[in-house]
């Protein structure tokens, strides 16, 4: 049998009544960038959790690396690099001894954490600050540090929810060739959700389309573009959702009370939206 | 803006809505029968108020009153003015206990970008919180009024005075309260360490208002003998409204104040639609929409051989985690007064209980009670603490190779660490006040420090199976309400044991006091850990 990074079969969560996951099938080669898309609710973050051994399944299997994360839980975390989609950080800890705490946690040896710390402070342009309280940073630095924290084990699968939603451009804009280079020259497996489709175009060797805990879609950007017969990613992506027309978007301003109250403020804001012809 | 919008938005009464929100963010848990709620629950208060308190002091204050003839009524109106004074203190406290626990700078953000005032935020705020208050009022001034009544035979006009009172005096502490809270909130305490120290404050101030509570008590005996002294307390808002139900019951009862009655309407009045309608005018000046500042703060190196000294007792694996676990607590000024709170009772309970007993016996049986006591305060003053803001972090721990374990295990060891210190203390106090040799000193310090650990892992437990990630959480009063109750049977076995088995040697009598609550604490409490920590593991 081939070998995959990640691969998972049948893969389904529920929340008490609500299906997160449906029946999911993954095979994400070594190497590779797998970017997981799909609207708010769609299952991201639980798919992601559950690969990372956050939460358990109720049916089907993770195989990670070929290995059973049932039977392989602490081997699976070891080699997992997490960055989750709220920053879980220690309000009262500088970001130097969070990190070091990180580093803790995955059994690292001292002089390791502490070099390895020094350079990824380095690396975010944090050094700076690094001493200063969590408390006192903002969300976009938050951010960096959660990424620091994923990335200190130098795991060997790194899952990236959001990874660039709260960070300046020049900083996305190092995220995303750090990304890259991690894939290039450290040969590592990225996962990575987003809703930002250019990052999804640039980086990802693959991409998935969920919607409802169900992969309605699967392939390069190009052969996803080429499958739906749409001019670009975006227009591709609407067209898996099947987002409706513009115009049924807005029929509610037509007849609602809305339009004889506050037209003035509201009338602005809704045209600069960017027209979408389906 | 077009006028006619402008218009619409004046029009509408922003107060009003703020004071709805909050009312229904207040009953939030009945929130699909809110209306039969109220009106249940008030029912249920007026038949309280109107019928079963007046029967129920109907059957008992008599006799009292029977008992102490002569002097009955300045006793009477002593207890309705010290009732008042502390109500009004307790209620003022209420929205101070709340300041820091806000968890709303989200929310409050997108307040500030509607057309909302700081005036109405303020009021409505303030009106939102009446209904509540007032249940406070209908529970509690039926027992003033149950005082009264027997002896005096109160009209209906007096019913109504003391009511009116009442409410007047409870609104206005609310009042009062909710000015000082947002003052503190909004202007003065903005930094994040001004904040901790602002929680520390509150936490003292509510030991300053326990401490007064038991004053009035002690010196009631110095007030009744010299009732002008009551004049020095005349600014105290409680008073005026006091004052007023004095005269109602017998206009005599005023005769020793510099207030009279007229002056005293006359405060109870002004004073607070005076407060009110300033502080709506003037909401600006103490309320401030910008939410809070975070200053950064920078850590230091201090300390630094304290911790490499824990790194060493927390060993290799745990050390690292011990020491974050260990700054997080002691970088919450908050946590330092609760650890005073914890030495400032164990302390005392070590002179009461050293104080009362003097042959040797005695003493280890006030040592082993000691032990105990200190197990218990500390369990329910730090152990529950463990998951206090650690949502999200929660799941970094779940993320690593640790799991869980990483958090409780370490949380555990920093409480041990924290406990030398406790037991370092509360032994030398003991050592001090009951005298006791070297070698018994170190027993108790020994048997004091083991208790702690023991203690705290049924506190521990319960909080892994109901975890509260912040201090006002709902889940961190009924965690803490079991564990009294879990620890109950521990204070009782050391006496009961005693009695029941009168053993002869000091030796029979240390193992005969407390090897029953280890074994029993030991065995409730992993049992409770167990579970729990399977159950936090599969928190999704
Ligand atoms: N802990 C939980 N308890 C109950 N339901 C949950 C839980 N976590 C997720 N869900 C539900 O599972 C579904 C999928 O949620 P998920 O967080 O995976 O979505 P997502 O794709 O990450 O969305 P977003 O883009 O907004 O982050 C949602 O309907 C959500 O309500
Ligand atoms: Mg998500």
């Amino acid at each position: 049998m081939e070998s995959y990074a990640i691969r998972t079969h049948e893969l389904t969560k529920s929340f008490g009544s609500i299906l997160a996951v449906n029946k999911l099938n993954l095979k994400i080669p070594y190497g590779k960038t797998y970017g997981l898309l799909g609207p708010n609710g769609a299952g991201k973050t639980t798919t992601i959790r559950m690969l990372n051994g956050i939460i358990s399944s109720n049916s089907g299997e993770i195989y990670i690396t070929d290995k059973d994360i049932k039977s392989h839980e602490k081997y699976v975390k070891m080699i997992s690099g997490f960055l989750p989609e709220s920053p879980g950080l220690y309000q009262k800890l500088s970001a130097r001894e969070f990190l070091i705490f990180i580093g803790e946690l995955y059994y690292l040896p001292k002089s390791v954490i502490i070099s390895r710390v020094e350079e990824l402070l380095e690396l975010f342009g944090l050094s700076e600050r690094a001493n200063d309280l969590l408390e006192g940073y903002s969300r976009g630095m938050k951010q960096k540090v959660c990424l620091c924290a994923a990335l200190i084990q130098d795991p060997q699968i790194i899952y990236l929810d959001e990874p660039t939603s709260n960070l300046d451009p020049a900083i996305a804009r190092m995220v995303k060739d750090l990304i890259k280079e991690l894939v290039v020259r450290a040969d590592k497996t990225i996962f990575i959700c987003t809703h930002q489709l250019d990052v999804a175009q640039e980086l990802c060797d693959q991409i998935g389309i969920i919607n409802n805990g169900i992969l309605k879609i699967e392939g390069s950007p190009t052969e996803i573009i080429e499958n739906t017969g749409a001019k670009n990613l975006e227009d591709a992506y609407l067209k898996v959702m099947g987002v409706s027309k513009m115009e049924d978007l807005l029929s509610w301003r037509e007849n609602g009370e809305f339009n004889k109250k506050v037209v003035t403020s509201g009338k602005g804001k809704v045209k600069k939206r960017k027209r979408v012809v389906v | 803006m077009e006028p006619e919008y402008e218009s619409q938005v004046n029009k509408r009464k922003l107060w009003l809505t703020i004071a709805k929100n909050e009312i229904k963010l207040r009953t939030s848990s009945f929130r699909n029968n809110r209306k039969r709620f109220f009106i249940f629950s008030y029912l249920i208060l007026i038949l309280w108020a109107f019928i079963i308190a007046p029967l129920l002091f109907d059957s008992f204050m008599p006799t009292i009153a029977a008992q102490n003839a002569g002097i009955f009524k300045p006793v009477v109106a002593l207890l309705i003015e010290s009732f008042m004074m502390i109500l009004f203190l307790i209620i003022l406290m209420l929205p101070l206990n709340n300041v820091y626990n806000k968890d709303e700078k989200g929310v409050k953000e997108s307040l500030v970008a509607s057309p909302v005032l700081a005036r109405d935020i303020f009021l409505g705020e303030f009106l939102g919180k009446l209904p509540l208050y007032t249940f406070a009022v209908l529970i509690f001034a039926p027992i003033v009024v149950g005082m009264i009544n027997p002896i005096i035979d109160l009209t209906v006009i007096q019913y109504i005075i003391i009511y009116t009172c009442a409410f007047g005096l409870v609104y206005f502490a609310n009042l009062i309260g909710s000015l000082i809270s947002s003052w503190l909130e909004h202007k003065i305490l903005k930094s994040e360490s001004a904040r901790d120290w602002g929680k520390a404050l509150i936490m003292i101030l509510t030991i300053v208002m326990v401490i007064m509570m038991y004053a009035v008590i002690f010196f009631i005996n110095e007030i009744l003998m010299n009732p002008e002294l009551k004049n020095w307390l005349s600014f105290y808002p409680s008073l005026w409204f006091s004052n007023i139900i004095l005269y109602g019951i017998d206009p005599l009862l005023l005769n020793s104040y510099i207030l009279n009655i007229w002056f005293s309407i006359g405060l109870a009045i002004c004073i607070p639609l005076m407060i009110l309608y300033l502080s709506y005018k003037k909401a600006h000046v103490f309320y401030s929409l910008e939410g809070i500042s975070t200053k950064s703060t920078s850590v230091t190196k201090q300390g630094r051989n304290f911790y490499s000294m824990i790194n060493k007792l927390a060993g290799r694996k745990f050390g690292g985690l011990v020491i974050v676990q260990m700054k997080l607590f002691l970088r919450k000024k908050a946590n330092l007064a609760r650890i005073a709170y914890v030495l400032g009772s164990v302390g005392f309970m070590a002179w009461f209980t050293s104080s009362t007993m003097d042959d040797y016996k005695g003493l280890i049986l006030s040592s082993s009670i000691l032990i105990v006591l200190g197990g218990l305060v500390s369990s329910i003053m730090l152990g529950h603490l463990i998951f206090i803001n650690t949502k999200d972090i929660i799941w970094v721990y779940k993320k690593s190779p640790r799991g869980i374990k990483g958090l409780v295990y370490s949380y555990l060891l920093n409480m041990l660490v924290i406990g030398i210190f406790i037991s370092l203390f509360i032994t030398i106090l003991h050592s001090l006040f009951a005298k006791i040799g070297l070698l018994d000193a170190v027993i108790f310090f020994s048997l004091f420090l083991a208790y702690i650990p023991i203690s705290m892992l049924q506190s521990i437990g319960l909080q892994c199976l109901n975890p509260a990630f912040g201090e006002k959480d709902s889940n961190m009063k009924s965690n803490s309400i079991i564990s009294m109750l879990i620890m109950q049977p521990a204070i009782m076995m050391p006496i009961f044991f005693l009695i029941f088995f009168n053993p002869e040697t000091v030796l029979m009598m240390r193992i005969v006091m407390l090897a029953p609550v280890f074994i029993f604490n030991i065995l409730v409490g992993t049992i409770l850990l167990y579970i729990g920590m399977k159950k936090l593991n599969k928190i999704e």
